[in-house]
């Protein structure tokens, strides 16, 4: 019975699976060099210019969309001035 | 032939001014432990192979950092290692602990016979499944026991604690592990 395993079985199974296990050489090669290889460093500066632009054609428009409306509402408001 | 304490000590020393074949005598000198913990902790060659570069590179940018200590070198590596499994962990917590079959193709019995090798396998695949329910810190004394076959000391030296307290955490280890193995059969 699987429950009556005791501890020292238990260590030999463990003693039996748990080998060492080799790394492929050319892993072991690869990462020799690539650790020999300075990376160059590389500053990324966020782009502001597309979140401008965008944030400006909002505002333009916006702008004058309020201006239009003011405009409409205007006439409306005085239709015997014309 | 081995290096003296006194040939790591220069050697380390070496390291942390920068120097490169230093860094690389102390690479080839771990390698192969640091990748059989990350592979007995992760289950397959791919993260393995992905986590080993990972320490390595991360033990090469804080080499001068680095602050020479009784404890051996690899300690600080594996302490890296063990960071860098338990985000792994974190990150791929949605994924089943449970390996697939294939990995457990790499690790074979010592007593493979031709005939009983698919009982085999599957009691392998038990065993390394009830390993990784183990918290980290019990997954690692294992792997240091047994794949590593370190005394109880040096464990200690590596995990940080006194001998007595490993032995203590192996016995609770066997324990754990034992219900793990009985409760995986009871569910089969």
């Amino acid at each position: 019975m699987k429950t009556e395993i005791d501890n020292t079985k238990l260590e030999y199974e463990l003693d039996d699976v748990l080998n060492p296990v080799v790394p492929s050489k050319d892993f072991i090669s690869e990462l020799q060099t690539r650790l020999k290889i300075k990376n160059p460093v590389v500053v990324e500066y966020p782009n502001y210019l597309l979140p401008i632009i965008l944030i400006s054609i909002g505002l333009f428009f916006g702008i004058a969309i309020i201006w239009g409306l003011n405009k409409i509402y205007q006439l409306i408001l005085s239709p015997g001035e014309e | 032939m081995r290096p003296n304490e006194k040939q790591i000590s220069n050697v380390l020393d070496r390291a942390i001014m920068g120097d490169e074949e230093a860094f690389s005598f102390l690479y080839q000198e771990n390698v192969k432990k640091i990748y059989n913990y990350i592979f007995y902790r992760t289950g397959n060659i791919h993260d393995a192979e992905d986590l080993t570069a990972r320490v390595f590179q991360r033990a090469l940018k804080h080499m001068p950092n680095y602050r020479k200590t009784k404890v051996p070198f690899s300690a600080w590596l594996y302490r890296i290692a063990h960071n860098l499994v338990a985000n792994w962990y974190r990150d791929n917590s949605k994924h089943n602990k449970e390996l697939p079959i294939e990995d457990h193709s790499y690790i074979e019995s010592k007593t493979d016979i031709p005939e009983k090798q698919i009982e085999k396998r599957q009691e392998v695949e038990k065993l390394i499944n009830a390993i990784h329910l183990l918290p980290g810190d019990r997954q690692q004394l294992l792997i240091l026991k047994y794949v590593e076959t370190m005394s109880n000391k040096d464990v200690g030296l590596i995990m940080g604690k006194s001998e007595g307290a490993i032995k203590s955490l192996y016995h609770r280890t066997l324990k754990e592990l034992r219900r793990y193995i009985v409760d995986g059969n009871e569910i089969i």
